[in-house]
């Protein structure tokens, strides 16, 4: 069987839905960008589509849902950035296309991404090379030093770098996993240094973007998909035990050392002492969701401008002024299918280091929500990255949708899902 | 390994959950954090109602108090009165909020209630703003400026009302300040802010001897024909209570005329402290009303925690006792109305946009006293006017009735009280006036009141 009905169907669905949204921006105000918005919805619609009849004639076995989830968020982001500034509207919409063409080039030349297993150590390198890059070239863009500027656009290595780290975190762990396991018999003794060395590794990587980069968010996303990881492979607690004692020391050394952490952690704290400088962002998000109350202002009719950077790290509070707490928990609704879609891959792939492998880039794409969700609500610090296919960005936009790509390729091993 | 990746799903689909059901809380988080008063206000609220033409706020007269220009992008608020009735009409400014009538009654001068709730209904659905509804005041401009005039200067209050039906005809507090310019007067030494006329929490001093009198003469009528000597002080458990004089043997209607404080003290001490505190709270003494300003409801110590010297300092309104402008004006008013309250009120209705007038009745609110009592004291209040110590406050032809106090206060000179109505013999205003600070409530107070009393009658 290798039809794609379902997956049509609801891309079907998700067309209509991002043609509504597009459809009420252009009755707010006719006009082209109403109208593009508009066409946005049916040039992703042809574009998944084209994509689900490829896969069909390749008699690809992909999941059926990942790829309708991902209109529905992108679309979603289309929509709100056309509403929030055509200008970048337009921009995503390129990167939506952009995305599409790197799904196609992944789904077809990455199917056999088992062959990078060897290459893991440079697979290690080329990420820390990634990293090092914005810290001597890089440019400073919201607090965060981790974009190259490469003329036409602004190039995050560290979305990519993400997509590296489970790749050779997959690849050394399914290697050294009775190694890290054989340590079981000796509980109470610390690992040897093949095991911790890894972990001291990752935890100094971590720590390097959180000092250097400034970036708090990405840093906590790589700690704690690495953790996830270790612990998927082992099942050893002691593991995420010193993991996490670890990274709370580097956290408190960062907040006595580094500024611009102790900074986010006073503005969580109590940023209504500093309502018009530091604590305004995050309290015009809070006002912001809080305006939307349960159904939301209306697309169109709400007032996100008074957020900073709402295209970007808030652009989940600007969908909950506009469609409520409804709308907010819908679209948290669509991360956990999200979610729930890509453990489910992980748990029926073909062999462990596939399942490990899905796992990983699953569980990166629910820290990501979470932290960045946490962030613009208060119940975390904020950290400045990307909603995954919402935010405006082209980096965050084709890593996401290479790592959408993996899991499809992932799953097509599958014997049934 | 596929346990391990079960359990990791969970956790982090649960992570995801609790941000749903936090997302849920974050409105009474909002709530709570605003009611702390440290939230800045939310300027969504500000351009919302920039868009809607907030109602125009009058007087008893229809004089514009309060309205709203058109400007670049919404409307403006205008206040043709400007400082004179800054404590009442309030303001509505976007980066400071909004107070007083603006802020009580927002939701009419909105047009988000009263008027037609289905138009209601369709503008906000459909986006249009609405147009607000004009709300009337029981004040009278012209007294309400004459009354701001007459107390520019000096720190203190006035408050004039129809003690027949609890319409508040003027009410002025000093300093005040510019609704145009609120940001100058915020935290200002002198708390031009504060509406000292409702807010203001003043020791009554001998105006509280209506009070102690009205309780003496329902309670204990058989004492008022006895005479006390009065030696200038008194000496009650350890406690030495000070006369402003040696008044030597007075009858009740002397001492109250001369205002003797050793009398005064003795028949609080004869009445007792349950029925002290029962009468005071008959005129309201730490009783709650609605009002749209906020209110200082006034204070008066629990009768079974009222030790003698408190009692005997109480009945002279020194003590813990201690109460506002507008609660010193409802006692005279209690007098001059038969002994009953009515119900203090500002808004005397509002009008939607179809020119539907709504309308408030007046409302008794307590009965202070009998009007046999009543009309007593009325008697005896003339006589402090006529012979007394509110000489000050007599006027030809108008026959006033009155009360003075000079409340002993912790913070230098005496505050200055005079509370009365007039005419006597059909009381149509009663009024009190307070000035902080300013020495004898009959060489200070009392002249002052004369004028208002004498304007408000014309």
């Amino acid at each position: 069987m290798h039809g794609r009905g379902i997956e049509r169907k609801l891309l079907a669905v998700a067309f209509l839905y991002t043609l509504t949204g597009g459809l009420i921006l252009y009755l707010n105000e006719p006009g082209p960008d109403g109208l593009w918005a508009m066409a946005a919805s049916l040039i992703m619609f042809v574009g998944f589509m084209l994509l689900s009849m490829l896969w069909q004639s390749r008699k690809a076995n992909f999941d059926m849902y990942i790829t309708p989830l991902i209109s529905f968020l992108a679309g979603t982001g289309v929509v709100f950035l056309f509403r929030l500034n055509p200008g970048y509207g337009y921009r995503q919409l390129s990167w939506v296309v952009i995305g599409l063409v790197t799904l196609f080039l992944t789904t077809t030349f990455l199917r056999r991404y088992r062959d990078l297993a060897d290459y893991k150590y440079l697979v290690a390198l080329a990420g820390i090379l990634a990293l090092l890059l914005p810290i001597f070239f890089g440019i400073e863009l919201g607090g965060a030093k981790s974009w190259l500027d490469l003329g036409l656009f602004h190039f995050q290595p560290s979305e990519f770098v993400k997509l590296l780290l489970v790749f050779f975190l997959g690849s050394y762990l399914m290697e050294s996993r009775m190694l890290l396991q054989a340590g079981e018999q000796r509980v109470y003794f610390l690992p040897g240094v093949q095991q911790w060395g890894p972990l001291l590794g990752m935890w100094l990587t971590a720590l390097m973007v959180l000092v250097f980069q400034k970036d708090l968010g990405t840093a906590l996303i790589y700690f704690g998909t690495f953790l996830a990881m270790v612990y998927m492979a082992t099942a050893r607690w002691l593991y995420i035990l010193l993991g996490t004692l670890m990274f709370l020391a580097g956290a408190v050394a960062a907040y006595m050392v580094v500024s611009h952490v102790h900074t986010r952690v006073a503005i969580w704290l109590n940023p209504w002492s500093t309502a018009q400088s530091s604590g305004y962002q995050i309290i015009q998000s809070l006002y912001a969701i809080n305006d939307g109350g349960i159904w939301g202002a209306g697309l169109g009719a709400g007032f996100p401008g008074f957020i900073p950077a709402v295209h970007t790290d808030f652009i989940f509070a600007a969908i909950c002024e506009e469609t409520g707490l409804l709308g907010g928990i819908g679209v948290m609704i669509l991360f956990m299918l999200l979610v729930y879609r890509g453990f489910k891959i992980a748990l029926v792939a073909r062999d462990e280091y596939a399942g490990l492998m899905a796992a990983g880039f699953t569980a990166i794409l629910g820290l990501q929500v979470f932290i960045i969700i946490a962030g613009v609500t208060k119940l975390l610090p904020m950290t400045g990255i990307t909603l995954p296919f919402i935010s405006y960005g082209g980096s965050s936009m084709v890593a996401n949708f290479i790592l959408a790509g993996m899991l499809l390729n992932i799953s097509g091993e599958a014997n049934k899902l | 390994m596929k346990d391990n990746v079960r359990r990791l799903a969970y956790l982090i689909l649960a992570g995801l959950a609790v941000i749903c059901i936090y997302l849920a809380l974050i409105p009474f988080y909002i709530k709570h954090v605003a009611s702390s008063g440290t939230a800045p206000a939310d300027p969504r609220i500000a351009v919302r109602e920039n868009q809607i033409k907030r109602g125009d706020i009058v007087d008893r007269q229809g004089t514009v108090l309060a309205r709203s220009v058109p400007v670049e992008g919404g409307y403006a608020r205008e206040y043709p009165l400007g400082s004179a009735a800054a404590h009442i009409v309030g303001y509505n400014s976007n980066k400071y909020g909004t107070a007083g009538i603006e802020k009580s009654m927002a939701n009419i001068l909105l047009g988000l209630e009263g008027g037609n709730e289905l138009n209601n209904l369709r503008n906000r659905i459909l986006g249009h703003p609405g147009i607000g509804n004009d709300v009337t005041l029981t004040i009278d401009a012209e007294l309400q400026q004459y009354v701001t005039g007459l107390l520019a200067g000096k720190k203190g209050a006035v408050v004039v009302l129809n003690p027949a039906t609890g319409e508040v005809l003027a009410m002025a507090s000093y300093p005040n300040y510019e609704p145009s310019q609120v940001a100058d007067y915020m935290n200002h030494p002198d708390s031009p802010m504060l509406n000292r006329a409702v807010q203001g929490a003043y020791p009554p001093g001998s105006v509280f001897k209506i009070v102690t009198a009205a309780a003496l003469l329902t309670n204990l009528p058989e004492l008022a024909g006895d005479t006390i000597n009065c030696t200038g002080q008194l000496e009650i458990s350890g406690f030495t209570l000070h006369d402003n004089a040696v008044h030597g043997s007075v009858d009740f209607k002397k001492a109250f005329a001369q205002s003797c404080n050793v009398a005064f003290a003795r028949y609080g001490l004869a009445l007792g402290t349950q029925q002290f505190t029962r009468e005071a709270q008959a005129f309201g003494i730490g009783k709650e009303f609605e009002f749209p300003l906020p209110i200082y409801s006034g204070n008066i110590t629990q009768a079974d925690k009222m030790d003698g010297p408190n009692l005997a300092s109480s009945a002279i309104g020194q003590g813990e006792i201690l109460i506002s402008p507008l609660q010193a004006a409802l006692l005279a008013a209690a007098v001059a109305n038969d002994g009953v309250i009515m119900k203090p009120y500002l808004v005397s209705g509002y009008t939607d946009v179809n020119k539907v007038p709504s309308h408030k009745q007046p409302e008794q609110w307590l009965k202070a006293m009998d009007p046999v009592v009543a009309n007593a004291l009325s008697e005896f209040m003339i006589d402090v006017v006529k012979q007394g110590t509110g000489k000050a406050a007599a006027l030809p032809d108008i026959t006033v009735a009155g009360k003075t106090g000079s409340a002993e206060n912790p913070h230098g000179r005496s505050h200055a009280w005079f509370v009365g109505f007039a005419p006597a013999e059909e009381p149509r205003v009663a009024v009190a006036v307070l000035l902080e600070n300013a020495g004898s409530g009959g060489a200070v107070a009392a002249p002052l009141a004369r004028e208002v009393i004498r304007h408000a009658l014309d």
